[in-house]
């Protein structure tokens, strides 16, 4: 009986499951409901060469659309953000191919972006500000698609710190995103600073601070996939020069009057006003141009705060000695010139104040800055190595040729030869 | 056996859902699909918008509490619109040291297809979408990083008819009207009328008009001229009766943000008011009911008004009271070489507390490089809306001697005294010069000048 029951039961459940799935055989797909989009340029708009232009260097080669004219749905609404002027979209369109897409296909291989790359790039005109922390957005990546610059409209192509900060760096390091959003970065990256981020305050910080924490920037202390993107970015975007002062500024010791409010400002040099050693009367200062070498009348070369000087004055050293043949002249046992008191005088015969020492802050928080930032770039090295195929020390010395020899006038002759 | 039923239950179940799942569907209510139809009224709004040299002004809004600016675009079939506006953001931006400036810069336009048509204006104009940046706009008080000014630059196109669209904005959903205006009108001067308007509807110096509702009862308008006008009842208590409103002035006429309803106590009717379109007066018509208006008081009560100084102008003065004018500055200067500067009247025209409220004439004279101060109080005796009497008080030592030797001050004094005037203005709302005409002789003209 269980049998049958068993056996009933079956049919019973297979009709029924039969039915359900038959049920629906009759409908058919229509057609799409959607219009038909017109994928070839219109000749008769203004922005025609521009448009055609985009295809032929985005669209056909990478399947990229570039989306210059701005819809606000394509964008979080919550936001307050303009589109793009034409020129400046046009620009950046032009650098974006030059300093990012051509690199990559010169220097990586001419595939590489077409696998890899954004599908979709999103011209913002405005930054993305919050008000309330203060902070603006630069860029985003979305999903390993979506590209989204913003700040266009304030696009300088005569001021390469400017383009640099602001687009070039940006570029890359939402780039840097899509890749590690196709593969997983090293998990040794994200010890090398473990417990030192701060997503809600790392706009607070100060660039020497967290260069010293071992983050290239306040907001590569954000978050770890922010610090991975940001070191990869400015070691590409950022010259050789900026790289020696980021090793200086990470080598030195930071300190606050305010202790350890993050809010507080630090500096990395203080001295004592009149060298009284008293921690309530400490002053500080961050200014390398105050931080001055100082050679002592004995020879011995210390560091003093700018050309400010105590109410003491050098003493030479005794005996000293009343000249014979003018008994209003001294000199000390090193044959110096001192007065009837036993103080030094300088050539002008004027007594040599004794400068305010100066002292470089010392590097307690026990983190090497210069290591941490040079084993997180090692890493993005060896990862983009392996994972991508790509040399970044060979992407950097590209960028940073085009860099610095760009010529927008020449770039713009693309836009103006198209027929 | 139990079990048997549960599963039989359990597959009938199943059936059942089966089969409804194959119930047909209704009849679809329109002939096309919805994207079809979105994209046949987005065709449809391109059409309209260039339709007719593609011309058309809007009164744009921001939020509730900014007054709305307008603008004229004009739109073209190659994806290109030219904005022109003529306002004071534009001018931070170009010019800080001017008060509102002129500006007009082409970008691009398009409709879009989302839950329906949408107009975007997708690259950034700087005479346009200043107001939905959020940088800061140089020169002004408020700091509008992050924020803006909560302007909108794409519209949900809701509605067309009798060349007006009525667009939402589809950020920050401000109401905005555009309206078609001749293509062949120049942006600049459109604009200039517009500013010119703006400065005849209302003016600082007549500080107080009036909402006249249909009943005949009156609600005050105060700061008509912000475009940010508050309104309550004539009788009744600003503090806690004031309801505030934005407005745009436009090329025709004066708009409130959103409609206002007033109580007119004197028929007991509630009215709704949003539209006023300027009248050949110079008074503002509602077009919502064609009755109610905006104009300042009577104009014998603007003319008498304890609180405004008025100023004679001679140059235009005509007839009996121009030539007695006249006469008696020419005596003035025949007696002993005084000239007139000017001669004032209203309360305000003697700094002394003292004064207070008292109304005077007040003349001030220049003698061989000194200025002489002579005055007369008087009172006003009003006749009708349109008409008043100086009845004339006590002169100062000063005056009297002047008027003592001076035959035509006498003259021009007792004129002043025995005229009924009759006045009238080119502008009912913003009646800063007045005519004061002899109501028995029209031809027979003092005017005044508000100061």
């Amino acid at each position: 009986m269980k049998l049958i029951n068993k056996y009933i039961s079956a049919i019973v459940m297979l009709s029924a499951a039969t039915m359900g799935f038959t049920s629906c055989s009759d409908d058919k797909l229509g057609e799409t409901i959607f219009p038909d989009v017109q994928e070839e340029v219109d000749p008769t708009l203004v922005t025609y060469k521009f448009d055609k232009w985009l295809k032929e260097n985005y669209l056909d080669v990478y399947n990229l659309d570039f989306r210059y004219k701005m819809q606000d749905v394509g964008t979080d609404m919550n936001y307050n953000l303009v589109p793009a002027t034409f020129q400046k979209a046009q620009d950046l369109a032009l650098l974006a191919k030059y300093l990012w897409f051509d690199v990559y296909k010169d220097v990586v291989n001419p595939d590489f972006l077409k696998q890899y790359g954004p599908r979709i790039i999103h011209l913002i005109g405005s930054p993305a500000y919050n008000p309330n922390s203060g902070t603006m957005i630069l860029g985003l990546a979305e999903g390993g698609i979506k590209v989204s610059l913003f700040r266009v409209n304030s696009l300088d192509v005569n001021s390469a710190d400017q383009l640099n900060e602001y687009y070039f760096k940006t570029m890359h390091h939402e780039f840097a995103h899509i890749l590690h959003q196709t593969k997983t970065y090293p998990a040794k990256f994200n010890t090398i600073s473990v417990g030192k981020y701060d997503g809600s305050n790392w706009q607070d910080r100060q660039e020497g601070v967290v260069l010293s924490m071992g983050f290239v920037t306040p907001y590569a202390s954000s978050a770890y996939r922010e610090d991975f993107a940001e070191i990869i970015a400015n070691y590409i975007v950022k010259t050789d020069a900026q790289w020696a002062r980021f090793y200086d500024l990470a080598s030195r010791g930071w300190e606050s009057p305010s202790g350890d409010d993050p809010n507080a400002v630090f500096y990395c040099y203080y001295y004592y006003p009149d060298n009284v050693v008293d921690e309530e009367k400490k002053q500080y200062f961050s200014d390398d141009n105050m931080f001055l070498d100082y050679e002592t009348p004995d020879g011995e070369v210390i560091k003093v705060y700018g050309n400010k000087v105590t109410k003491e004055y050098y003493r030479g050293t005794a005996p000293y000695t009343q000249d014979s043949k003018d008994p209003s002249k001294y000199t000390d046992a090193k044959g110096r010139a001192v007065d009837a008191s036993g103080f030094l005088l300088d050539s002008r015969g004027k007594l040599i104040p004794i400068p305010v020492n100066a002292y470089a802050v010392e590097d307690k928080d026990g983190i090497d800055g210069p290591a941490a930032l040079t084993e997180k770039i090692q890493i993005a090295r060896e990862w983009l190595h392996d994972a991508f195929g790509v040399d970044l020390d060979k992407l950097r010395d590209e960028v940073q040729k085009r860099q610095a020899n760009f010529d927008i006038k020449e770039l713009r002759k693309q836009l103006e030869d198209v027929q | 056996m139990k079990k048997l039923y549960k599963f039989s239950a359990f597959a009938a179940v199943l059936m059942s859902a089966s089969l409804a799942s194959c119930t047909h569907e209704e009849a679809d209510i329109f002939e096309e699909s919805a994207a079809n139809r979105t994209e046949m009224a987005r065709k449809a709004y391109r059409e309209i918008l260039l339709d007719k040299g593609g011309k058309w002004q809007m009164e744009y809004f921001t939020t509730e509490e900014e007054h709305g600016y307008v603008y004229l675009f004009t739109f073209r079939n190659d994806g290109s619109v030219t904005i022109s506006g003529h306002n004071e953001y534009i001018g931070m931006l170009t010019d800080p040291s001017a008060k509102s400036t002129y500006g007009s810069e082409t970008s691009l336009w398009t409709i879009l297809s989302d839950n329906g048509p949408v107009l975007s204006f997708n690259s950034y104009n700087n005479i346009f979408h200043l107001f939905a940046s959020p940088e800061d706009i140089p020169n002004t008080e408020r700091d509008e990083q992050g924020y803006g000014h909560s302007g909108d630059y794409e519209f949900d196109l809701m509605d067309y008819r009798n060349d007006t669209l009525h667009l939402e904005g589809k950020k920050h959903g401000a109401k905005i009207i555009m309206t078609r205006v001749d293509a062949a009108i120049d942006d600049e001067i459109y604009m200039n009328e517009v500013v010119a308007m703006a400065d005849s509807f209302f003016n600082a110096k007549i500080p107080t008009v009036y909402v006249n509702l249909p009943g005949g009862y009156r609600h005050i308008v105060l700061n008509g001229a912000s475009q940010l006008p508050k309104f309550y009842p004539e009788t009744g208590d600003y503090i806690t009766e004031w309801v505030g409103r934005n407005a745009i002035i436009t090329h025709d006429g004066f708009t409130l943000g959103k409609p206002l309803t007033l109580c007119d106590s004197i028929d007991g009717n509630h009215y709704t008011v949003q539209h006023f379109i300027r009248q050949d007066d110079g008074s503002l018509l509602c077009t919502d009911d064609g009755v109610t208006t905006i104009t300042a008081d009577a104009l014998n009560k603007v003319a008498t008004d304890s609180t405004l100084c008025w100023r004679f102008d001679p140059a235009t003065s005509v007839g009996e009271l121009g030539e007695s004018f006249t006469a008696f500055t020419k005596g003035l200067t025949e007696y002993n070489g005084s000239s007139l500067q000017y001669m004032n009247f209203g309360t305000t025209v003697i700094g002394n507390t003292k004064y207070i409220k008292k109304l005077f004439f007040r003349l001030k004279l220049k003698k061989a490089g000194q200025y002489l101060n002579i005055s007369q109080a008087y009172e006003v005796e009003r006749i009708g809306k349109d008409q008043f009497r100086f009845v004339l008080g006590e002169m100062d030592k000063n005056m009297a001697q002047y008027v003592s030797k001076v035959p035509a001050f006498q003259a021009f004094i007792d004129k002043l005294g025995s005229t009924t005037f009759k006045c009238s203005s080119s502008s009912l709302l913003a009646p800063i010069c007045i005519k004061l005409a002899d109501s028995q002789n029209e031809s027979s003209a003092l005017y005044i000048n508000v100061q």
